[in-house]
């Protein structure tokens, strides 16, 4: 039996042996790993940039006190980045499905159009979902803007879901029964921690704090880019957006308020990734 | 005579750029051979998600040579000149031909053989597909990267580049079960990749998944989804799953969406009844047991969220859904939901009043308008949004709500696409009215109309939905009012208007309007009868169209030629001296006999005029208004308009442009072919 840790350990082997550094998780919420700053400001500028990574994901707004068998407040994506994106990248990808234990010829595998966008980012690509018998296990997207900038050379970016192809992989019908390494299970690790973190997420977040850190953090990301910190600013504007996405669980935003949000994070990350691709252009084509 | 095959190899394009290329690339790959100077026998598509293959019959070996003469320097123009023109063109100064003082040079030009012609050709259809939607990589730009290229002339590879590939004969088969396969000449080319597992032509892959269905039992398509799903295989095998019984208890439409949407599965009927079992169709596979065993995980998945999700709406119910509108938005800027259900039921309540509708109607319509956004926030639309309508329906009829506000519930998102069924019930039709004009008359206030091809919001169609509901029900609609209407509550909401409600207002009632006339020239109106009778003015779907609907029977009659160059008359005179035009007009300044009887005529007409028009009768307009006609000529042959006296003059002017407003209303027939 392929454990979880065991299916995670071989696609860390796989893209390593594909040239791509692996980064740790970031250690601020994020609702993707393509918010990780290994993605999102990677992707910007001329040089290219291998990475992969696992990225918990942090959506306060999908957790169903552990009860659900597919949705989570935490769940983990494995995130890959390869800019510039080869010709052979469906193949390389493919590769990656074979890696964990997958047979191609015997499974029904399909690229299903798909095309990503995220508001907050200000990021969008054209790609697919890829499909495994019906079930999507990878959301494939050539990354066309981040941070309203055009991504050039066009990266290429893998997310795929971890527990649903380890759910498929191990034939259980709940995350929770998934066998994480031997003798543990999913459900082990992060039943209670789902229970306690929806409670949290949907009744006990003290909504006034989380509406003053979103603006703190937001004037302290100013400050951060007036200061020429991107990287600094970036980090303040993860907190707004999560504090953000908490608010909403907590049905704390008003409707005509929650554009302004949306746009208020945006406007962080686009100044983020001009004035960090700015530095870049500066300071460091030499080492390019 | 030579072949031509080019295999454009591309990473899974989406089935709508499949159905761009196979529509285009006809006329694209025609275009590039006759501007080649070339005439083949046949050309052949074949679209699918992998490839786009050209296949070209029957070419000329080469274009003939084509005798060319040049115009060169005057006959006197220096020595150096002629002799650089001649060197220039590679003929002898000698060979030059002199044709009234000018030099020219005969050139007997040289054959240009096919595989220096192909790669223009080739180049062309790649670079001339115009996508809906395209990516950029780094070969260049198309609905998805271009991998490989095939130009093969007979058995010959025709060396070039494009999208940063360069041609070979090497192309791949299926993904899984063909890998890389060496392609022969055009005419074996559907075989050449049958053995690699690829059935390139669409139109067969078609017919093998509908055989495939049809052994498999009575199977439905509600959604429409088999276009779609030609597209997103190149080996199709039909295969068959089963669902758990229980899930058959849920309202029908709930498991049947579970299967089409997204999944994009066939359900299956049995004496009229959905079965347990569904048909898939795979792009092939080793072990079918293990696709069709992932495939039944999935659906069990989806069939399990949307038991669970209707459950809770159950325990929900209605009212309460209803009550959590005020925290979804509208379109950006108007407020919530709630915000909108509120102007939907007043615009509904004084669309009921106009059609004096009866009382039962008016309260189904009111109460079906209070719950009609409801399901929106509902388990079952937030995993399954078609599904928005049907089940608001569903939980309407669960808390004990009247068939007739249930049903309107259900058919107010009608006509969900262009041609598509329209509201069966009154309540229903005047509900679907109601949303769709708040809906645009919302967006224009906000400044989100339509710009050039972007219309997120939907607005042409909702448009095209109150024009179809209007016309095919004969509805009186206060048009403007009701948009008057939805944006005067917007602004006692206190909404920051992006546009002055004056600009508002008619624009959208323009914009309504302008969708009448795809309707109105399917029934045979012409362009120019349109626009005479949206000049008369009249602000709403129906009388528009029975009045264009008019001018058309009229069309070619003597007595509607009259009529316009009567009219026509009457709007010269009157812009022409519009300057000195009197305010009012005084009947005590008439003196002429014939003046008097156009006044008298136009007194008798006006009343009648818009009876005709208050009863849509524009038969009997026309007729009235034809018969102001004797009166305007002999007004025009006896009476000078402009009379040397200012106020006389001022006066009949006045008249004249009486006359022409009136007979407007039966259209503005200048713009009629004369």
């Amino acid at each position: 039996m392929q454990t979880y840790q065991d299916m995670i350990s071989a696609l860390q082997a796989f893209w390593q042996a594909e040239g791509c550094a692996i980064m740790q998780p970031y250690h601020t919420e994020v609702g993707a790993g393509t918010s990780n700053p290994a993605t999102f400001l990677r992707v910007l500028g001329p040089r290219p940039w291998r990475t992969a990574y696992v990225e918990p994901s942090i959506r306060p707004d999908d957790g169903r006190y552990g009860e659900n068998p597919y949705r989570f407040q935490q769940f983990f994506q494995y995130q890959v980045i390869l800019k510039p994106a080869p010709a052979d990248v469906q193949d390389v990808y493919l590769g990656s499905l074979q890696a964990i234990g997958i047979d191609l010829a015997e499974h029904d595998i399909r690229f299903v159009e798909d095309n990503w966008e995220s508001p907050t980012l200000g990021a969008w690509g054209l790609g697919w979902e890829v499909w495994m018998d019906g079930m999507e296990i990878t959301q494939f997207t050539y990354f066309q803007q981040a941070g309203g900038i055009e991504v050039d050379p066009v990266a290429v970016e893998f997310t795929y879901g971890l527990e649903r192809l380890g759910m498929y992989l191990q034939g259980v019908k709940r995350a929770q029964d998934m066998i994480w390494a031997p003798g543990v299970t999913w459900g082990d690790v992060y039943e209670e921690n789902e229970r306690q973190f929806s409670t949290y997420n949907y009744e006990v977040a003290d909504t006034s704090m989380l509406a003053r850190h979103f603006d703190d953090h937001e004037a302290e990301a100013r400050r951060c880019l007036e200061a020429g910190l991107p990287l600094a600013a970036y980090d303040q504007a993860l907190k707004c957006s999560h504090a953000f996405n908490l608010l909403d669980a907590r049905r704390a935003v008003a409707v005509t308020d929650r554009a302004a949000y949306i746009l208020r994070v945006r406007a962080l990350s686009q100044a983020v990734a001009r004035a960090y691709l700015d530095q870049q252009a500066g300071g460091g084509e030499g080492d390019a | 005579m030579p072949d031509l095959l080019v295999e454009i190899g591309c990473e899974e394009l989406p089935a709508w750029a499949c159905d761009e290329a196979s529509a285009q690339l006809p006329s694209l790959v025609e275009r590039g051979i006759s501007a080649a100077g070339l005439a083949p026998d046949e050309t052949r598509v074949h679209v699918g998600p992998r490839r786009l293959a050209l296949i070209v019959l029957g070419l000329p070996a080469q274009r003939p040579a084509e005798r060319r003469e040049v115009r060169g320097p005057r006959a006197d123009a220096p020595e150096a000149a002629r002799a650089g023109f001649a060197r220039k063109h590679g003929v002898s100064a000698d060979a030059l031909e002199e044709r009234d003082g000018t030099l020219w040079a005969m050139l007997e030009g040289s054959a240009t053989p096919l595989e220096s012609l192909v790669p223009d050709i080739v180049r062309g259809a790649i670079g001339g597909l115009q996508f809906s939607k395209t990516m950029r990589w780094d070969g260049g730009r198309f609905a998805r990267p271009i991998r490989w290229l095939v130009v093969k002339i007979d058995d010959a590879v025709v060396p070039m580049e494009a999208a940063g590939v360069t041609s070979g004969e090497l192309s791949q088969g299926h993904r899984f079960l063909g890998g890389p396969v060496r392609l022969g000449a055009a005419r074996s080319y559907l075989e050449d990749v049958r053995s690699a597992r690829v059935v390139a032509d669409a139109g067969e892959r078609r017919e093998l998944i509908e055989a495939g269905l049809d052994s498999c039992g009575e199977w439905i398509d509600p959604m429409g989804k088999l276009p779609e799903v030609v597209h997103l295989v190149e080996w199709p095998a039909v295969l068959e799953g089963r669902f758990d019984e229980r899930y058959l208890e849920l309202p029908p439409r709930v498991p049947v969406t579970a299967m089409q949407s997204h999944q994009r599965y066939f359900p299956v009927v049995e004496a009229g009844r959905l079965a347990p079992r569904f048909l898939f169709v795979s792009n092939g596979s080793t072990d079918p047991g293990v696709v069709v065993a992932g495939n039944q995980d999935v659906l069990m998945g989806r069939l399990e969220d949307a038991a669970f999700a209707y459950g809770r709406d159950l325990d929900l119910g209605i009212e309460a859904m209803s009550a959590e509108l005020d925290r979804v938005s509208f379109l950006e800027g108007s407020g919530s939901l709630a915000d909108k259900v509120q102007r939907v039921a007043a615009l509904a309540a004084q669309l009921a009043e106009r059609q004096e509708a009866d009382a039962a109607t008016r309260a189904a319509v009111l109460r079906a308008a209070q719950l009609s956004k409801a399901d929106l926030v509902s388990g079952l639309v937030s995993e399954f949004a078609d599904l928005q309508g049907y089940a608001g329906s569903v939980y309407a009829r669960h808390a004990g709500e009247d068939d007739a506000v249930a049903d309107a519930i259900e058919e107010h998102h009608q006509p969900v696409e262009a041609g598509g069924s329209l509201p069966a019930s009154e309540a229903g039709a005047l509900l679907a009215v109601a949303d769709k004009v708040d809906t645009i008359a919302v967006a224009f206030a906000l400044g989100a109309q339509p710009t050039g091809s972007r219309d997120p919001y939907g607005l042409r169609r909702a448009a095209a939905g109150v024009v179809a509901i209007t016309l095919e029900r004969q509805l009186e609609l206060g048009l403007a009012e009701l948009i008057g209407l939805a944006v005067q509550m917007l602004v006692a909401d206190g909404r920051d208007l992006k546009r002055r409600p004056l600009e508002v207002v008619p624009d959208a009632v323009g914009f309504v309007l302008d969708r009448v006339e795809p309707v109105l020239t399917g029934e045979g109106v012409s362009v120019e009868e349109i626009r005479a009778a949206r000049g008369a003015g009249h602000g709403a779907p129906l009388p528009l169209a029975e009045l264009a609907r008019a001018l058309r029977d009229e069309r070619g009659s003597e007595r509607l030629a009259a009529l316009r160059d009567a009219y026509g008359r009457c709007v010269r005179i009157a812009a022409k001296g519009e300057s000195e035009m009197a305010p009012t007009f005084d009947s005590g300044l008439l003196r002429d006999p014939a003046e008097r009887e156009l006044y008298a005529s136009l007194q008798a007409t006006d009343e009648q005029l818009a009876d005709c028009v208050a009863r849509r009768d524009f038969g009997c307009a026309l007729s009235v208004a034809a018969d102001l006609v004797p009166a305007v000529n002999r007004f025009f042959d006896d009476v000078l308009v402009m009379d040397p006296d200012p106020a006389v003059r001022g006066n009949r002017l006045k008249m004249v442009h009486n006359v022409a407003s009136a007979l407007r209303s039966v259209g503005d027939l200048d713009q009629l072919p004369g």
